[in-house]
């Protein structure tokens, strides 16, 4: 391999590793353009989406090089999207070997997670914070924390076995929206909108709902919009599930 | 009083939470947990006088970005980092719900009106983090072209 192949493998592989940990479009872009021109290599052309990443840069011969790279589903680490960060600015600073890019990159992306049940702790933490701000009292807190654990479960095996987050959003809402009517049933709980309020956020897409806005506002447009509707879509998702089992349950509380 | 005092710490705990989630470690956990009660601070302030929410949480989600900005430059951390957390008390589940309940009751009104307040929610924090990282990136222009002089 040659220098420019490290170069631009490098440049493409590091925006696919900034989508992924959660960045948006602007920074993964301009730090691909960054790395490319600290190699002195000019008419850099990007076309990204979050899904993809087209690279094209000239070297000082004139020689074109392209790189399309495909970009799996963002899960959000921001430990990872520091490093990164740390990396492209050390890259542009000192612009290394080209062929010590690719290991420095996979440095950089070995960052250790939070354990299963930090994790799990985590949602549970959030969830509930978010059904007291919603209005819940203490029973609504309780089934909404047991909820929360019981999403998680049944949702991790369904994300290992890379299943779609459509089948996933569907399957976890009707479980959690049944188990809300049985309690309301049971008159144990009494508001339901907190608990389903709450418990949507687990599943409602935010920071990309409010990223795709931006994008659009930002001249991102295309993109904004293919990603504003993917939101739309996973956010009806978490409709249908409500839906099938108020269909199936509903007679035991009124909306 | 009392009430707002509880739902800035249970703001703070949101935050903190899906910061986890997200995966932020050490002392920006407490950063993202703090930037969580600062918008939540915010936020109730702006709606006690403007009856807009698309200006009270544009202006919420304007203060979320520029605490996200100067903690990101003195930590020298992307302000995607303290962003993402801080935004969470921000997002309009309860219009989404709503949304989403009259779309399943085919209540056409009820759909139609949550359904343009949702979106004007999220045009307004949209809008706030946009003029906030415009305005940090000048000043950021600004001192850096100061340091060269």
């Amino acid at each position: 391999m040659r220098d420019i192949d490290y170069i631009i493998d490098f440049a493409a592989h590091f925006g696919r590793e900034l989508l992924f940990a959660g960045a948006n479009l602007e920074r993964a872009n301009n730090t691909m353009e960054r790395i490319c021109k600290t190699y002195s290599l000019h008419e850099v052309s990007i076309f990204s989406l979050s899904s993809n990443i087209t690279l094209s840069a000239k070297t000082a011969d004139g020689e074109t090089h392209i790189r399309q790279v495909s970009v799996p589903g963002p899960a959000i680490h921001l430990t990872k999207l520091t490093k990164l960060s740390r990396l492209a600015n050390k890259v542009c600073e000192e612009a290394p070997e080209p062929k010590k890019l690719q290991d420095m990159l996979y440095e950089a992306i070995m960052v250790p997670s939070y354990g299963t049940w930090i994790d799990m702790g985590a949602f549970v933490l959030a969830i509930t914070c978010l059904c007291r701000i919603f209005g819940g009292n203490w029973q609504e807190l309780v089934v909404t924390a047991l909820v929360t654990v019981m999403a998680y479960w049944i949702s991790r095996p369904l994300r290992r076995a890379n299943l779609n987050r459509i089948i996933i959003n569907i399957t976890n809402m009707f479980a959690a929206a049944s188990v809300f009517f049985f309690t309301t049933w049971i008159n144990f709980t009494s508001d339901i909108m907190c608990m389903l309020t709450a418990i949507s956020l687990m599943f409602i897409p935010g920071v990309p709902l409010v990223n795709s806005m931006r994008n659009i506002l930002c001249g991102n447009e295309m993109n904004g919009i293919l990603e504003f509707l993917k939101v739309v879509l996973e956010t009806l998702t978490i409709c249908l599930g409500v839906f099938i089992a108020y269909a199936l349950f509903g007679r035991w509380y009124t909306w | 009083m009392v009430e707002s005092l509880e739902l800035i710490g249970l703001s703070f705990l949101a935050s903190l939470g899906f910061a986890i989630i997200f995966q932020v470690r050490g002392k920006f956990l407490l950063i993202a947990g703090a930037g969580g009660a600062l918008v939540r601070t915010v936020y109730i302030i702006c709606q006690m006088f403007i009856p807009y929410r698309i200006l009270y949480a544009g202006l919420a989600a304007m203060a979320a970005a520029i605490f996200a900005e100067i903690v990101s430059t003195k930590k020298n951390t992307p302000a995607t980092v303290f962003l993402y957390p801080f935004i969470i008390p921000l997002i309009p589940a309860d219009l989404i719900y709503y949304t989403i309940g009259g779309l399943i009751l085919g209540e056409t009104n009820t759909f139609v009106e949550n359904g343009i307040d949702c979106l004007l929610a999220l045009l307004g924090i949209s809008i706030g983090f946009v003029v906030a990282s415009t305005i940090s990136h000048y000043i950021r222009k600004f001192a850096l072209s100061k340091e060269g002089a």
